[in-house]
């Protein structure tokens, strides 16, 4: 009775492509994605296997050796690539080692930010009026609050252990990621297919994890990412003011202060470590921009 | 490919205020892909008249309101034909004389208002923008002609408009302000894509009534695109309809609802639930769905959903030809009279 | 004599928003969105539901569907007010009472597969196992017309004629007994409308539903429906069966409906002219006293600007509210 069957016709068809092949050439179709992946796999590679591709650790001195430039200068001591430091270390060294510290401590923020941010905007956008507004003025409080002013306030109270510089990047972005979620949150939730879930008669919890949930998480996801290189920014900073991490722990912050005296004589000490976030985060952002572009399953051409 | 010019009264000049000549517009998609959005579309057009075009999503429609007016999006392309304005082509005129045409000379309608109208200024401030950039008027002859045109369109708000802005009214009302924008400066022609979907019955009506008046007053001449056959059949002289980027039917109104001869038009005139009908029926609706404009069959864009189709239809895509005079069809298979119960079923007697 | 069960049972029902301004939301006034309605729609019936933009028709649906609070009256579903149900009954009645939506696109979630959507309506209602749901899932595509095998494709992948049907189908999924729709056709092209009308009318015979539909397109009414109401400003100014609103319609604002939407065959007929009703829809921030259609109606009288018509009854089926009509002699 009721007629016409669809055939494959109009819909953008899928044929049958090996799955690799498909990802090849979706990584060459989009190049920018791809420079970003291969960028990212590098910081993963001196995160990780640092011991592996460094000769010297980073804290060996070697007094005899030291403010010694790189590879494009005669004088340049063999073994050390990038030239040392003001006490001999090798700078290589001393910069990939501080992948460990500064991406630890940038991821964690991240994800304690995403999940404070998340759990305000949650409770906010569930309960709404006061609850809600009492919420949003906090964090209008806490954005008001300049970054430098609550870090140097809370770090010269307490000591910068790692965990401690967490909390004070976290205590600074929560209010933005917030404020973002409960937005989407209420643009969702004023949405046809959640209406069409509670004319089925769906709990809110369903709404909230199923529907909600499902198309906040992936931006959420795109800002996070690039969220890293922000923490990693806003650490360097702190720890090249001198309270962040600690000497003799690298990382970039510390370093690029290390050479600060230097910049006329040995610039490659500030420089390099500088070169080195500018490589992070320009990695970062490569793979959440495209993956923004791409993440959306609502994006798609019209031919 | 309507390549040959359909026949038309012509102005004492012999020359049409708008003819259009074997219009091509594509999309380039990847390489070695294009889209041919329109295909092959020629018409005329002459002081007060209205020329309605009728289509579908993917029909190519909307393009052809671009395509006219020279602002096709990339990755889209005029690829070929002329579009003759007063004799000129406007293919061929400068970018800078383009600008000048449009809104001086050459009207132009979009569907949503909310994204076309300025938000930062008042509505009265907008018209008169506009009204200064084209025409020659002193800050006074510029109100009143901005005023005038506001009571065109049925808004009588007076001075208060140069106070208000756009987020202060309704979507109605806005809609509105976008058809004052389009003939403030009283353009020989209006091009309207879609000007009243978002709008509810009776503010439509006000509005399709308004610009009939303005033709019968300033001899406007207007092209009205849109997928409602009501609207098109009320206020169109003539019809052209519109599938796959080809224009399937072109006639005089009249011609065109008692004796449609292409399939597709007989198919979608029959599929319009009206209010006049008899009995509560089933709608003789077209099988399947609108053609993938990426894959399209050889021959007829429109065979594999022709209750005429026949072999040839799957091997050549038909010329236009002249089944009546004035009214072009493109198809192998002209739809017989006798087939057309089209009579009873608009349920109207015919006046003389 | 059977007359059919009744289905919904609407009472009398208002709402009324405060309207708050200021720093401690003093009351400025009301939004007199809907201002007594009283109906009931009875089995196998396809009731439609004609009117613009701020007339208030959206929001009646919400009240049918329990989605908004009433400021007073009654809705009743099978005899039990709504707003007194008891969980059981309530579960029952979001399994009964489905609605379809207007625009195709945000109604279906764009990161679920249409396999997943389908389900959800019995996977919310913990009705079948998983491998039940997947198949219920198929069979409902086959019943709106698509092939089984899209179920793993996501909506944008559908054109907007193949998404209204989808919605369709899951409006179909717990077999309902009353579809509720908001505006089911206007976003669609002629052809897909018309399939989509179709489609309607055979899943009514199919499955003895019972329909209530809002819309602005009277043509569209008067080949689905079986009766008719025309609303305006929060009440129904005129009800009726079809061929009663149709050919003798009373109340000027039906008329005036009627009048101004095109029509091909009228079109061709050089003796009547495209009648234009003058005037703004009503702000239900700020309804005129009286009859609140008066300020646009030619047939107004005096009486019209102070009282509230009262309703007149024309025959079982065919009430309108006026002062003026139907004429007296």
């Amino acid at each position: 009775m009721v007629s016409n069957v669809q055939t494959a016709g109009t819909i953008l068809g899928t044929r049958e492509t090996p799955g690799w092949k498909k990802a090849a050439i979706f990584l060459w179709e989009n190049k920018t994605l791809t420079i970003g992946l291969v960028m990212l796999i590098v910081v993963v590679v001196c995160t990780v296997a640092a011991p592996l591709i460094t000769t010297y650790g980073p804290n060996d001195q070697d007094i005899r050796n030291r403010l010694k430039p790189g590879f494009w200068s005669e004088e340049g001591s063999p073994g050390h690539p990038l030239g040392t430091d003001g006490v001999g270390r090798d700078l290589w060294s001393r910069i990939v080692y501080s992948f460990r510290a500064s991406l630890f401590i940038a991821i964690c923020a991240v994800l304690i930010t995403v999940a404070i941010g998340m759990t305000v905007a949650l409770v906010s956008g569930t309960f709404g009026g006061w609850v809600d507004a009492l919420l949003m003025r906090i964090t209008e409080v806490q954005m008001a609050f300049p970054f430098i002013v609550l870090a140097l306030a809370i770090l010269s109270a307490v000591r910068p252990t790692p965990l401690v510089l967490v909390v004070v990047l976290s205590l600074s972005a929560w209010p933005f990621y917030a404020r973002v979620i409960r937005s989407l949150i209420i643009t969702e939730v004023q949405s046809d297919y959640v209406k069409a879930a509670r004319v089925q008669g769906a709990s809110t919890w369903r709404i909230l994890f199923q529907y909600v949930a499902r198309n906040v998480a992936p931006p959420v996801f795109v800002v996070a990412t690039i969220d890293i290189a922000t923490m990693i920014v806003l650490e360097g900073v702190l720890s090249f003011l001198g309270i962040g991490v600690q000497p003799p722990t690298p990382s970039f912050g510390n370093v690029i202060a290390d050479g600060k005296d230097y910049l006329n004589t040995a610039w490659w000490v500030s420089t390099f470590p500088g070169v080195a976030i500018v490589f992070i985060v320009f990695a970062f952002n490569l793979v959440g921009d495209t993956l923004h572009k791409h993440i959306d399953p609502t994006l798609r051409t019209r031919y | 490919m309507m390549s040959q010019l359909p026949t038309h009264t012509n102005t004492s000049t012999g020359q049409h205020l708008l003819e259009v000549r074997d219009l091509k517009t594509y999309y380039k998609i990847g390489k070695n892909r294009e889209i041919k959005a329109v295909e092959g579309l020629s018409f005329t057009l002459d002081p007060g008249q209205t020329l309605g075009i009728v289509g579908e999503s993917g029909s190519g429609k909307s393009t052809v309101s671009r395509s006219l007016i020279r602002l096709v999006d990339k990755p889209g392309y005029i690829a070929g034909g002329q579009m003759l304005w007063r004799g000129r082509d406007l293919l061929s005129i400068p970018d800078g004389e383009m600008t000048r045409l449009r809104g001086k000379e050459i009207g132009l309608i979009f569907q949503d208002p909310t994204t076309s109208l300025n938000p930062l200024l008042t509505v009265g401030g907008q018209l008169l923008e506009t009204v200064k950039t084209h025409l020659r008027l002193s800050d006074h002859e510029a109100q009143a002609q901005v005023l005038e045109t506001l009571e065109l369109v049925g808004i009588r708000e007076g001075d208060a408009v140069f106070h208000k802005y756009p987020c202060d009214y309704s979507t109605g009302f806005r809609q509105r302000v976008m058809i004052a924008m389009s003939i403030v400066c009283r353009p020989d022609i209006v091009i309207a894509d879609e000007p009243t979907t978002m709008l509810g019955v009776t503010v439509q009506a006000q509005i399709l009534a308004a610009l009939r008046e303005l033709q019968h007053e300033l001899g406007m001449a207007m092209i009205l695109i849109t997928h409602d056959f009501g609207v098109v059949s009320e206020i169109s002289d003539r019809i052209l309809v519109m599938y796959a980027g080809y224009a399937m039917e072109y006639a005089p109104k009249r011609e065109f609802l008692l004796e449609p001869k292409h399939p597709y038009s007989v198919g979608l005139i029959t599929s319009v639930p009206i209010i006049e009908a008899r009995k509560s029926r089933r709608l003789k609706v077209i099988p399947g769905f609108p053609p993938d404009m990426l894959r399209l069959p050889p021959g007829c864009p429109f065979a594999p959903r022709c209750s005429y189709v026949q072999e040839k239809c799957h091997e050549e895509m038909p010329a236009a030809r002249e089944v009546a005079p004035g009214h072009w069809c493109a198809c192998h298979f002209p739809v017989p009279k006798a087939d057309l119960d089209l009579v009873e079923q608009l349920s109207f007697e015919e006046t003389a | 004599m059977m007359t059919n069960p009744s289905m919904f049972d609407v009472k009398d029902i208002r709402k009324n928003i405060p309207i708050r301004r200021g720093l401690f939301s003093r009351q400025v006034g009301t939004w007199d969105i809907l201002n007594g309605i009283t109906f009931s729609l009875n089995k196998g019936e396809i009731m439609g539901c004609v009117g613009e933009s701020g007339s208030g028709k959206s929001v009646l649906l919400d009240c049918l569907l329990r989605m908004t609070s009433l400021s007073s009256g009654e809705v009743s579903y099978s005899g039990r007010n709504l707003w007194s149900m008891n969980q059981d009954e309530l579960r029952g009645f979001r399994r009964d009472v489905q609605l379809i939506f207007q625009d195709p696109v945000g109604s279906l979630h764009p990161r679920m597969t249409i396999e997943q959507i389908l389900s959800e309506p019995l996977a919310i209602n913990a009705i079948g196992t998983p491998h039940e749901r997947k198949e219920r899932a198929a069979e409902l595509l086959q019943l709106v017309g698509l092939d089984a095998s899209m179920a793993g494709r996501y909506p944008h992948q559908f054109s907007g004629g193949q998404r209204q049907r989808i919605g369709i189908a899951r409006a179909l999924a717990m077999n309902p007994q009353v579809i509720l729709a908001d505006e089911p056709v206007s976003a669609l092209d002629v052809s897909l409308a018309a399939q989509v009308l179709n489609l309607f009318l055979d899943l009514q015979e199919q499955f003895d539903l019972t329909y209530f539909i809002i819309a602005h397109d009277m043509a569209v009414l008067r080949q689905l429906c079986t009766k008719l109401a025309v609303i305006y400003a929060g009440r129904f100014v005129e009800t009726g069966l079809n061929q009663e609103i149709y050919n003798s319609p009373q109340h000027p604002y039906t008329r005036a409906l009627l009048q101004s939407s095109p029509s091909m065959a009228r079109s061709l007929d050089t003796r009547q002219q495209f009648e234009v009703p003058r005037g703004e829809s009503p702000d239900s921030a700020r309804l005129p006293a009286g009859c609140p259609f008066h300020p646009r109606c030619d047939f107004a009288r005096d009486v019209c600007a102070v009282e509230l018509p009262p309703q007149k009854r024309i025959s079982d089926t065919h009430a309108v509210l006026c002062h003026v009509f139907p004429e007296a002699g």
